[in-house]
């Protein structure tokens, strides 16, 4: 019995994926373990793995989106399977088209019921498959904007349009890092109704990912917003002597690092913050795993990815801030992978480290419960006792969303939070060293 | 060359009387000739005498079948019915007309004209109003010509009457008052040549007799909202001048045919059909076709059996997806009230 290939689900958020290319050849041998396909989801890549041994028969082309769980391939035990396989395809000169029929059905169990035979089709007219022929389009990666979603000529047009002004886009995973330098393709200044255009930026790949992603977030959410600042005195005094032992520490401690490192105990303090509301269910979870705003590009302007730091509220700060190292590292290499930008349950963004602001709207990252933004780090004259004092304060605005956690829960989590911040973690007292 | 202005029925007539002075084996025959019901045999008779012009009766299947006999014998009989309706009767002898040559192998000619009117728009009830252009396409061996200009009519009908083959000959009695230019040279226009009577590039259109005239009002009008249709005219439907309309199929990837006959198996289906066969990889929308609804025309229910102008601008604008537009233009005013 031949093997499928199945798209899996990659993050919490991506509903479709790209299949970007195929790794191995239509009827050729591979190993189990080997790469057979490269995939896309929103910003990251994924290598599929052969299930199994045996002859790989492809069933969708590369370069088209296809949903989650769609079954794009099949390795066939042996010949003899593959040419069942294939047989009555024959006539099918122009190689594996688009998932059809029964093969793309969506294969979630309990999924939407009574969809038409034709979902997962792709329609176009004649002279649209044609143009996208010539171009070396592929239809699957068209919007079509006739009846039924047909693609046709003027769309195949515009997608030709589009891929002139930003020709690094076809093919973006081969070089994740390449995506961000593609947006901003310069092309020669044009006029557009009266208004002159210096330049025009693709609104896609990465840049759309993000702005969906944002967008979904303000559709869906009913996001509050609470803000403050932290007495850093005492962590000051802790990460001063961090510093100087950074390398028995093996590592920088910063205090993005404390402050990830004290929210997943709070988080652990205070579960209901760790939760996500899917269908008519709050879902407390049973990982903390954190998600890290990267920035991308000097001057923050080429996007940004949020890896997640795994089970952060079971590891050390000197784990966290290794963790946040490596992870920071990869990410503006573009070198991270499906894992690593999956699962988070609660983000951290610290726009402080790059910024001048104190404060911000954090906007959530769906489907989490809350984000804790962090702005700068600034000395500022606080009332202590009957006296005045000058003291390390930091930051801090947290968006959670209303339907899960009301403002005097979120009030309970960020005064669990304060003191932590405020007082440290007492397991911080292991890692003093003279 | 100097062009002026005479109607579709004025140059028909001197048209016949050029082709007659010309060849003496021409002969006119048919309903209501000496009389001239129509009028574009107005004349004919005084001039040419009752051996050349032929007043037959009411007598379809025979004045056909005599014209076959006299075409085989060498002359150049033009058949005259009156009106294409009333050639039903005559489809026995029309078969034979189309198959003969090739039954004889090619050894006989048969240069005969089946020449009449055909249309509505006037009012003039189910008898009087038919265009049967597919009824005549399908019998093999004839050729059909439906002119939609005067100087078309002109130059069609002088390379009908020369042509060795059997042809019917079918003029919209909505154009016989329209006046146009007319060359002053011989001017025979060869069969099986579209003319594309308007340029554009977002809808091809292909039309024939008194539709061209609608076509390229409507035409007109949706180029003031920016709607670009280009309007081809077959001239001779067998021939079918198809590459032609698909050269401009394949610019516009939109095709709309409008004709007036019967839509079911009619030339809108043919020729859609054919746009299909040789243009399938170029084509944006699925091909349209308007022609005449299935039941009859009359009086007072010609505007909802015929094509009418809105229609085809409806079809126009549901190819291109946009916004329907009113085009008020009113097809079928009676002729008697030029």
């Amino acid at each position: 019995m031949a093997e499928e290939l199945i798209v899996p689900k990659l993050g919490m958020a991506a509903a479709v994926v790209t299949l970007t290319a195929w790794k191995a050849q239509e009827g050729a041998r591979v190993e189990k373990g080997d790469t057979v396909l490269d995939i896309e989801a929103e910003k990251t890549t994924f290598e599929m793995p052969a299930p199994i041994s045996g002859i790989l028969h492809i069933l969708a082309p590369q370069g088209v989106e296809t949903d989650v769980n769609t079954v794009v391939g099949l390795i066939a035990l042996n010949e003899e399977e593959y040419a069942a396989l294939t047989a009555g395809e024959a006539d099918d000169a122009d190689g594996p088209q688009a998932p059809q029929g029964a093969l793309a059905q969506d294969m979630q169990a309990g999924a939407e019921t009574g969809e038409e035979a034709d979902a997962g089709r792709t329609f176009a007219t004649p002279i649209a498959r044609r143009l996208a022929k010539e171009a070396g389009l592929d239809l699957g990666a068209i919007a079509g904007t006739g009846p039924r979603g047909r693609i046709q000529r003027d769309d195949v047009h515009k997608a030709i349009e589009r891929r002139k002004l930003s020709p690094a886009l076809p093919s973006p995973v081969s070089a994740p890092e390449g995506v961000p330098t593609a947006m901003y393709t310069p092309v020669a200044e044009k006029e557009a109704g009266e208004r002159r255009v210096r330049e025009t930026i693709p609104y896609a790949g990465m840049r759309k990912a993000i702005g969906e992603n944002m967008m979904r977030s303000l559709a869906i959410n009913a996001p509050n917003t609470m803000s403050g600042d932290y007495d850093l005195t005492i962590m000051a005094k802790y990460r001063e002597n961090f510093v100087q032992h950074e390398s028995r520490l093996g590592t920088r401690i910063t205090y993005a690092d404390l402050v990830i490192h004290a929210v997943a105990k709070a988080l652990a303090a205070f579960p209901l913050m760790n939760s996500s509301l899917i269908g008519s269910e709050i879902r407390i979870w049973g990982e903390i795993n954190i998600g890290m705003a990267v920035a991308l590009g000097d001057d923050g302007t080429r996007g940004l990815v949020v890896p997640v730091i795994r089970n952060a509220d079971k590891m050390t700060l000197v784990e966290i801030s290794k963790a946040t190292k490596d992870l920071g590292k990869r990410a503006r290499e573009g070198r991270l992978g499906a894992p690593e930008m999956s699962g988070g349950t609660f983000t951290v963004t610290n726009f402080g480290s790059l910024g001048v602001s104190s404060y911000s709207t954090p906007i959530i990252n769906p489907p989490e419960s809350g984000i804790l933004g962090i702005g700068r780090l600034q000395k500022k004259p606080i009332v202590r006792g009957e006296g005045i004092l000058i003291a390390p304060m930091l930051p801090y605005s947290l968006t959670h969303d209303h339907r899960v956690i009301d403002g005097a829960a979120a009030e309970k989590f960020l005064g669990v939070l304060k003191d932590i911040m405020e007082n440290t973690s007492a397991d911080l007292n292991e890692l003093i060293l003279f | 060359m100097v062009r002026q202005q005479r109607s579709m029925l004025e140059v028909l007539n001197t048209t016949l009387v050029e082709e007659m002075e010309r060849d003496p084996k021409v002969v006119y025959m048919g309903e209501c000739v000496v009389g001239s019901a129509m009028g574009m045999t107005q004349g004919l008779y005084e001039k040419f005498g009752p051996s050349r012009v032929i007043e037959t009766g009411l007598v379809e299947n025979t004045m056909v079948a005599a014209g076959i006999g006299m075409a085989e014998r060498g002359y150049r009989p033009i058949i005259d019915p009156m009106m294409a309706d009333f050639l039903t009767p005559a489809y026995a002898a029309m078969t034979v007309a189309g198959k003969n040559r090739f039954m004889h192998g090619g050894k006989l000619n048969i240069p005969m004209v089946i020449l009449t009117t055909m249309g509505g728009y006037l009012g003039l009830g189910a008898e009087h109003s038919g265009c049967p252009e597919s009824q005549i396409m399908h019998m093999p061996g004839l050729k059909l010509v439906v002119p939609s200009t005067v100087n078309d009519a002109r130059g069609l009908l002088k390379t009908a009457i020369r042509d060795n083959n059997p042809v019917v000959y079918f003029f919209h009695k909505r154009l016989m008052r329209e006046k146009g230019e007319v060359s002053e040279d011989d001017g025979a226009i060869p069969f099986g040549v579209a003319d594309i009577k308007r340029e554009g590039t977002d809808v091809t259109i292909v039309a024939t007799a008194y539709q061209v005239k609608l076509c390229l009002d409507v035409a007109e009008k949706l180029a003031a909202k920016g709607i670009s249709v280009e309007v081809i005219d077959p001239r001779t439907l067998v021939p079918l001048d198809i590459e032609t309309i698909v050269k401009s199929v394949k610019k516009t990837n939109r095709a709309l045919v409008v004709d007036e006959d019967y839509i079911t198996c009619g030339v809108g289906g043919e020729i859609a059909m054919q746009i299909m066969e040789h243009a399938f990889d170029y084509l944006d929308e699925p091909v349209k076709r308007i022609g005449a609804k299935g039941w009859v025309p009359a009086t007072s229910v010609d505007r909802f059996v015929l094509p009418q102008p809105q229609e085809i601008a409806d079809a126009v604008t549901s190819l291109v997806h946009a916004d329907r537009v009113e085009v008020n233009i009113q097809a079928g005013k009676s002729f008697a009230r030029r």
